[in-house]
């Protein structure tokens, strides 16, 4: 499956603890110091296909107030997943930060 | 701008899907406002995409372009045979004939497009006519109809038709909207209604009420002595003089016709009410240990 920024930040999100919908969107916003916030729909969508993926898997549901919370946790699969995402994307960046001179790999 | 959102929101999350769903979405709505995060009219538009994607509304979709496609492939099909069988060429010069002139030629391209918007619009009302029941159905045409003639009103609309008519068939139109509105509603009632529990029947089963429908017409108007009246009002329509019907022959015609538009119906009904392949999965996963 293609993770994009979204997904990876949601499997990121909920690397540490289960969480529910709203304290993913709030995570996300630390993560990305900020500067990115996912709209409900597109959040939700992207956590049906990490669902689907096998990726993400329900923890557990919480009644708050007379409403349902559902938590969602990392699978081994989802775990595995963002690792070698996150290298990648990690390895990419100081490559392309090396060009413009930020960081010299070769040291 | 951000009550209306919130509203509109909470209205959308309401027709998300699953139970449970729905219930996470008003947790998450119930938390952000408790926050102070107001909602943008973005985030209502994000959930208006989640709505559509659920399986409710995916399948529905999917019917919709079932039944679309197969009318615009039987209308492409059709227009394609007809070109190529001379049947086009020779209604045009049939056409210009009766009507004196030159030369006619069919627009194809203008024809499949109005067919387009026609079939987009059919497509639509199959898909919502087999997921509604009667009274549903009902009351939304009285208040499309209610919204058209408010609007027609308003707009002069009625004015211009009026003219129209009065310029086509050489008479004095007056429109009284009120006595047009209803009929419009003793008329859709039937119309509708009838559309929406044939909507849901078997080849068969629409056909034998069809023509059972066409029957029960043909004797009350005999019963009622009504045929002469009618004969009266259609030779005076077409410029037939003593025209005499046949209501045997009548009702065999009506039968002829009726057969391959309520199999076609069915067929489009069919398409409309259930998807090709079945998208409705369980969302409501227990909680694996």
């Amino acid at each position: 499956m293609r993770l994009n920024e979204l997904r990876l930040l949601i499997l990121a999100a909920i690397a540490e603890e289960p969480l529910h919908g709203y304290a993913v969107a709030e995570e996300i916003k630390v993560l990305s110091n900020g500067h990115y916030t996912p709209r409900p729909g597109a959040l939700y969508h992207a956590v049906d296909k990490l669902v689907d993926a096998r990726l993400v898997e329900l923890d557990r549901e919480e009644a708050v107030d007379g409403r349902v919370r559902r938590y969602y946790r990392l699978t081994r699969a989802g775990r595995e997943t963002l690792t070698a995402e996150a290298e990648r994307r990690a390895a990419t960046a100081a490559a392309a930060l090396g060009r413009i001179g930020h960081i010299n790999p070769a040291t | 701008m951000n009550r209306l959102a919130a509203a509109l929101a909470r209205r959308i999350v309401e027709r998300s899907g699953t139970d449970s769903r729905v219930e996470e979405l008003r947790a998450h709505l119930d938390q952000r406002e408790a926050d102070g995060h107001p909602l943008s009219l973005l985030d209502v538009g994000s959930l208006a995409l989640l709505a559509i994607r659920s399986p409710r509304y995916r399948d529905a979709a999917r019917s919709f372009l079932a039944s679309y496609g197969v009318m615009m492939l039987a209308a492409i099909s059709g227009w394609w045979v007809a070109s190529w069988s001379g049947l086009i060429g020779s209604t045009e010069a049939f056409v210009a004939e009766v009507f004196a002139l030159e030369e006619f030629r069919f627009a194809g391209i203008a024809i499949l497009g109005l067919f387009a918007v026609v079939a987009a619009l059919v497509a639509t009302f199959l898909v919502f006519a087999t997921r509604t029941t009667v009274p549903r159905a009902y009351g939304m045409t009285v208040l499309f109809g209610l919204a058209l003639g408010v609007w027609a009103v308003a707009s002069g609309a009625i004015a211009q038709t009026e003219a129209v008519i009065s310029d086509v068939f050489a008479i004095e139109a007056e429109i009284d909207p009120l006595i047009v509105a209803l009929w419009y509603s003793a008329l859709s009632l039937p119309i509708i209604g009838g559309i929406v529990v044939l909507a849901r029947q078997s080849f068969v089963r629409a056909y034998s009420m069809v023509l059972l429908f066409g029957a029960a017409i043909a004797l009350a108007v005999t019963a009622s002595r009504s045929v002469g009246g009618i004969e009266a009002v259609i030779g005076e329509l077409a410029g037939v003089k003593d025209l005499q019907i046949n209501v045997v022959r009548a009702l065999a015609a009506y039968a002829a016709v009726m057969l391959p538009v309520t199999a076609a119906f069915t067929t489009l009904t069919k398409l409309a009410g259930r998807p090709l392949r079945s998208t409705t999965r369980a969302v409501d996963e227990t909680p694996s240990a």
